[in-house]
């Protein structure tokens, strides 16, 4: 009986023992967490704007600023994807011979074994539903359409022979996006904010402005795939709160949400202690990060308070959703740091089966809606010394025919089907080559005969003009690195400065 | 019933494993017992078994030998000796057996040779699945080279200053035929029986005949196989090789479509510059000064960040900073002086939107390796500013909507490195100011404005 008596004591010690490590361990973790929690709570002081070591600690704030691996020419990117895919043809891709070949039956070598969305049976060619004009010292062409492009035509390198090998709105954007035509992956803008953080702790890294609608591939192509939720973009408003609940509820003061905030993110951290799950470190973040936003963000969506020649410049429509605002927020944004600003414009789909998609109507009021503002947002940022620091990229998700789209054997109004063989994009801002233009298509613009390139090299040069080396920044999921351009892309030399 | 020899072959890498246990064992137990011989039986078994599965590996390696095509030259050394090990083990099975034919030889004369020819079978086995290099491949160049062995070539680094003097072929075309191509076409190892070593090996051919055709250039088999798809197998390198660059791949066609001389320089022939920029150095720093500084210790950049600055190295390994001031809107001349605890390493400094006044310059001219500056949206009318003229490096600065005024803008002039200064917003009126032609490009007031009437005519 004394042994196992003997052997119970011993056994109850070690328990104990056992029990007050733990305790120890849990305790003074939870000390160190509270000392490090104290101090980013006081960055939710308003006004205040208290940026101490917390926001600089990756483990604590996974949107503090890293460096690239390499030097990058530009620190941040505004993306203007045309939803829905605009034409090549009518727009920067100069096909004369086509011109020839209006309402000719398009032959049959054109159609065999190829994809399309809904052209049936033979259609006719189309020739181009624009005149064109060679602008600027480059001499590049540019259509009727777009009046005010040639005022920045020179600050442009266009890639004319980019392919796709995806013909529906949805995959192909998330292609572009994403790097993927699947769900699942990180988008290009998550990517980069995973990379580099973001310089201004009030505001998101990743931002995305919508015009007219929400693109096809919906919200997933801005989502942050398998990266930390923290990654995906914010969706602002122009019109309306910029950030949906952003505001305080009716009867809640400041301070008190301050406090309730305050306490959630002491337990949250707690959980995060015990877990180290990053998503609870994300949940945290957004709270704080949705706590500052109260003050900065209106005041960055404010776009009254500009003056009204910059108004003026951008064609803005005050109170409204429309590109043109996008575009001069797109501008304040990066201005206050903002590292990815992803603008959606809905509705460039054109194919001529209804007014609205006609190459001769709806097309034509879409140029006038983008126009002005585009040019308008290239020579803002170049009077503010922004350009040389931001990458513009402008482009769709595809190209389109140069036929009829011929939908239902009928040929309405003008109009073209999806076609990812061949369409036009472009680039400016810093480490760009001025006026460079780099590919080639076809006599009738069908397909890139010179210069070829993919959509993998389009987000290869992206990444490497921010300072990635595209094939060595990867994250680690489900056994194996994944990359943004996935197996393929180098990055188009050709356009660099 | 063919598949069944294929599936027998597929067994080698696994049987093989047998022959090399049973017999190191055996061995071992045979040293182990050499003078007190108590152990014989057991040693017996052992090399029984071990030369029973050496057979079996013999026989199922040379059936996927047979069967799967490998060449004679890879294989013969790993074959051979895989018999000359069975033929040692079952010999010294015989002698452990007492068999009076193997009394020519002695019992320790087979057990080392059995030993040796056994790792030695193994090793190029190994070498069959892992490559040759397997084992060589970690240890560094030096030693390499002291083995005598392959030593990756370094990349071809040309100057932007003296590559024109080079002759193309020796300094160039050669040097990249060394590094992607001559592991296997040199003296030692000829495949296709061509050789790239040197100028008379190109000239004279392969067993396919002549590489290079200088009546029609664009037609050389060379570049032929070099334009072949990757997957195709006479594209050259082969896929499995480090590839040839666009830019090697077009000097190499210059140099053929030339008439493939051999001491004519770059200059002599006239090419651009622009052929041969990617294989110079990599400007690392882009804008910034080409310096390397000792790195700062965490705790100055700590006590950077502490104050609410933003610090990150132009990239990740470089010493160079960049400091915002973005998230600190109050920081102002006082509290400016901590930058001076970094003052060296500063390189790109944006106070915009802070409360820092003309006095800031004072702090600013001491941070000698300044390159952009920016000030945008401050007090700063740029009383003072002259005292910046001593940065040599001071490339572009950022005045947008401050009040800069346009007296102070010939204070710019003597700057030796200025390129560009933003004044958009700011009180600076350039109508009431002549700006010397040479200094027109370096100020941009902007104000660009869009034409109205484009719309009216739509």
């Amino acid at each position: 009986m004394d042994k196992i008596k003997k052997l119970l004591t011993e056994q109850r010690s070690l328990e104990a023992q056992f029990n007050s490590r733990r305790h120890f361990i849990k305790d003074c973790t939870l000390g160190l967490g509270g000392l490090a929690l104290g101090n980013f709570l006081n960055a939710c002081t308003p006004g205040e704007n208290n940026a101490s070591a917390y926001m600089a600690d990756r483990s604590l704030n996974p949107m503090a600023s890293l460096p690239a691996p390499f030097l990058p020419k530009v620190k941040s990117v505004i993306y203007l994807h045309m939803v829905g895919a605009p034409s090549q043809l009518e727009l920067f891709d100069y096909k004369p011979e086509l011109a020839k070949l209006h309402n000719q039956p398009c032959p049959p070598s054109l159609l065999d074994s190829k994809k399309f969305a809904f052209i049936q049976g033979v259609p006719n060619m189309l020739g181009p539903q624009a005149t064109f004009k060679k602008e600027g010292e480059s001499g590049n062409w540019v259509s009727n359409h777009l009046p005010h492009f040639k005022k920045v035509i020179d600050e442009v390198a266009f890639l004319k022979a980019v392919h796709t090998d995806q013909f529906n709105h949805g995959p192909a954007q998330m292609l572009m996006h994403t790097g993927s035509p699947r769900n699942g992956r990180p988008s290009i803008g998550s990517w980069v904010t995973y990379g580099l953080g973001s310089e201004n702790n009030n505001l998101p890294g990743f931002v995305v402005l919508t015009s007219r609608g929400t693109p096809d591939a919906g919200k997933s192509i801005w989502g942050s795939g398998f990266l930390p939720s923290v990654y995906q973009g914010v969706h602002c408003r122009s019109k309306g709160d910029p950030v949906l609940y952003l505001n305080d509820p009716k009867g809640v003061p400041r301070d008190l949400k301050k406090k309730v905030l305050a306490s959630i993110n002491d337990i949250n951290y707690q959980e995060y202690q015990k877990f180290g799950d990053p998503e609870v470190l994300t949940r945290i973040n957004q709270y704080e990060m949705a706590y500052r936003m109260q003050i900065s963000v209106p005041e960055v969506m404010d776009i009254d308070k500009e003056p009204d020649a910059i108004k003026e410049m951008y064609g803005v429509k005050p109170g409204k959703e429309a590109f043109a605002n996008n575009c001069l927020l797109a501008r304040k944004m990066v201005e206050q740091g903002v590292r990815f600003v992803q603008l959606y414009d809905w509705g460039w789909d054109s194919h001529g089966a209804s007014p609205g998609e006609a190459l001769d109507s709806g097309f034509l009021r879409k140029c006038k809606e983008t126009d002005r503002p585009v040019a308008a947002l290239i020579l803002d940022l170049k009077q503010r010394g922004l350009l040389d620091e931001t990458l513009v990229v402008w482009g769709g998700e595809f190209g389109r025919t140069p036929m009829w789209e011929n939908r239902l054997g009928i040929q309405n109004s003008p109009g073209r089907d999806h076609q990812g063989d061949a369409f036009t994009m472009w680039m400016a801002g810093g480490g760009i080559k001025k006026g460079a233009v780099h590919g080639k298509t076809d006599e009738i613009g069908y397909s890139g005969i010179e210069g070829r390139v993919s959509v993998h090299d389009i987000q290869a040069t992206i990444l490497h003009l921010l300072g990635f080396n595209h094939e060595q920044f990867t994250y680690d999921f489900q056994g194996r690195p994944f990359r943004l351009t996935d197996i393929a892309g180098s990055v188009i030399n050709e356009i660099l400065a | 019933m063919d598949f069944l020899f294929d599936l027998l072959g597929r067994f080698h890498p696994l049987v093989v494993h047998l022959p090399i246990g049973f017999l190191i064992l055996g061995w071992m137990m045979w040293v182990f017992d050499r003078k007190a011989q108590k152990h014989q039986k057991i040693i017996r078994f052992a090399f029984f078994w071990g030369t029973l599965s050496t057979l079996i590996a013999v026989f199922t390696g040379t059936v996927q030998y047979v069967r799967e095509g490998y060449p004679w030259e890879d294989v013969q050394g790993h074959l051979i000796l895989g018999i000359a090990t069975f033929l040692f083990s079952f010999l010294m099975y015989l002698k452990l057996k007492g068999f009076a034919i193997v009394d020519r030889f002695s019992q320790s004369f087979l057990g080392y040779a059995l030993l040796m020819v056994l790792f030695i079978t193994g090793h190029l086995g190994g070498n069959l699945t892992h490559g040759k290099d397997h084992l060589t491949a970690p240890l560094p160049d030096e030693f390499k080279e002291v083995l005598g062995l392959e030593v990756p070539a370094r990349t071809l680094v040309l100057l932007p200053e003296t590559h024109q003097d080079l002759p193309l072929y020796s300094g160039v075309i050669q040097p990249i035929l060394d590094q992607k191509c001559v592991s296997c076409h040199n003296p030692k190892k000829t495949k296709g029986e061509l050789l790239l070593h040197n100028l008379k090996g190109i000239m004279s051919g392969g067993e396919e005949g002549a590489i290079i055709s200088l009546k029609k250039p664009e037609q050389s088999e060379m570049l032929r196989r070099i334009h072949l798809p990757k997957d195709e197998k006479k594209h050259m390198p082969p896929k499995a090789k480090i590839q040839l660059s666009k830019a090697e791949i077009k000097l190499i066609e210059k140099w053929i479509s030339a008439g493939a001389p051999e001491n004519k320089t770059i200059a002599d022939l006239g090419f651009p510059t622009t052929l041969f920029t990617s294989f110079f150095p990599k400007d690392e720093t882009g804008i910034y000064p080409d310096t390397i500084l000792r790195p700062l210790d965490k705790g100055i950049i700590d006590s950077l960040v502490g104050m609410g600055l933003q610090v990150t190295p132009i990239f990740k390994t470089s010493s160079l900073l960049k400091i915002s001031a973005i998230n600190t809107p109050d920081f102002d001349d006082q509290k400016a002086l901590i930058l001076l605890k970094v003052l060296d390493h500063i390189v790109g400094l944006d106070l915009g939107q802070t409360q820092v006044t003309d006095a800031v310059f004072e702090t600013l001219e001491q941070l000698k390796h300044l390159t952009v500056l920016k000030l945008n949206r401050t007090a700063i009318s740029g009383d003072g500013i002259g005292k910046l003229s001593s940065l040599a490096y001071l490339k572009q600065i950022n005045l947008v909507n401050s009040k800069f005024e346009g007296a102070h803008l010939e204070e710019m002039y003597v700057f030796p490195a200025l390129e560009k200064v933003y004044l958009f917003g700011t009180p600076t009126q350039f109508t009431s100011i002549e700006i010397p032609d040479q200094y027109q490009s370096i100020f941009d007031k902007g104000d660009y404005k869009l034409e109205e009437e484009v719309e009216k005519k739509l």
